[in-house]
């Protein structure tokens, strides 16, 4: 016998993430899933955002890494509440996880809940969360050729932080190289040249965060 | 990156016991998934993970796994241009643009399953 199923595989986890979507932005929060490789600064990013942003927004971060809790205890100390998800041995984040976490938080306290992915520009892309945006962060020290080699991720983002742009002169890499790299493959695409280690760049992230935590108020 | 395709396969398996149960099949032959290029998912990688996970459940001892490999189609918003591309390049060559709609190429679904 046959059976006919026609089953998106990851339906289920759609089906999750659009729950946490309208319970996040029920509660007027900004949910913002970002994800990288790892080691292109997400929490260096998220620790500078946070230490220039607690005076105006409360700001909440689920962490997901493979193991250790030191990106949570980072964030911690830079003023933010943090909660650790460990995927032991996961290469993503998924709608399921996001779940249990939010059943333990009190939402309506936040304006950005910002989740970082773990660090991977793979699998992370194909997993909604709840998020009302995805975020990439791609650092100039991993090369120019990342949006042609990974364009799922690219082209799934709104927004790519291109950091670490104060080595760009050192390493002899030109960071209209990167956006035109990324035009390629996501034209629609907005690429913000930042540097969270001097804070160069940052006010027009802070800005875009700002856009974004007024639209879910209104 | 194999993780990925064993949560992927284990969702698979879910959805064809739950219809196995339902539609009172206990021996299931062979499933047939469509992957996309785009999905995220790795088809060799699949296939391990099926052999793992199938090991473990008596409905799929003499289940083999075929896999559709779906090709990226896009459409240019541009220019209209229609075609087949490879996985990384998102350039229309009509015109140039990059600008582009996709398709087909991002499915990652179980089509059907034989069984008795």
């Amino acid at each position: 016998m046959k059976v006919k199923l026609s089953q998106d595989v990851l339906q289920a986890n759609e089906a999750i993430a659009e729950v946490n979507a309208a319970r996040l932005r029920e509660a007027g929060v900004f949910a913002v899933d970002m994800m990288s490789s790892p080691g292109s600064g997400k929490t260096t990013i998220l620790e500078r955002t946070i230490d220039d942003l607690s005076d105006r927004l409360e700001i909440a971060v689920i962490v997901g890494d493979v193991s250790t809790t030191r990106d949570a205890e980072r964030i911690e100390e830079a003023g933010a509440d943090a909660v650790q998800i460990n995927t032991g041995g996961a290469c993503h984040l998924d709608a399921n996880m996001i779940r249990d976490v939010l059943d333990d938080m009190e939402l309506a306290g936040y304006d950005v809940l910002f989740i970082e992915n773990i660090g991977n520009l793979v699998c992370p892309a194909g997993y909604v969360l709840g998020e009302a945006e995805r975020v990439m962060v791609l650092s100039t020290p991993e090369g120019t050729d990342k949006p042609a080699k990974y364009p799922a991720m690219f082209r799934t983002c709104s927004v790519a932080l291109l950091n670490k742009i104060d080595l760009s002169e050192a390493l002899g890499v030109d960071d209209q190289e990167f956006v035109e790299e990324i035009g390629m493959v996501n034209p629609h695409m907005k690429v913000m040249s930042v540097s969270a280690l001097t804070g160069e760049g940052m006010e027009e992230w802070y800005d875009w965060l700002q856009d974004g935590v007024n639209s879910m108020r209104k | 990156m194999a993780m990925h395709e064993f949560s992927v396969m284990q969702e698979v398996i879910r959805v064809v016991k739950e219809s196995a149960q339902d539609e009172g099949i206990d021996t299931v032959e062979k499933i047939k998934l469509t992957v996309g290029e785009l999905s995220c998912a790795h088809p060799p990688a699949l296939e391990t993970a099926f052999s793992v996970l199938s090991q473990d459940e008596p409905l799929l001892q003499h289940a083999q796994l075929e896999i559709c490999q779906q090709q990226v189609v896009v459409r240019c918003r541009e220019c209209g241009h229609r075609e087949e591309i490879g996985e990384y390049e998102f350039i229309c060559r009509g015109c140039g643009s990059a600008d582009l709609e996709v398709l087909q190429g991002e499915q990652l679904s179980v089509d059907e399953y034989e069984g008795h």
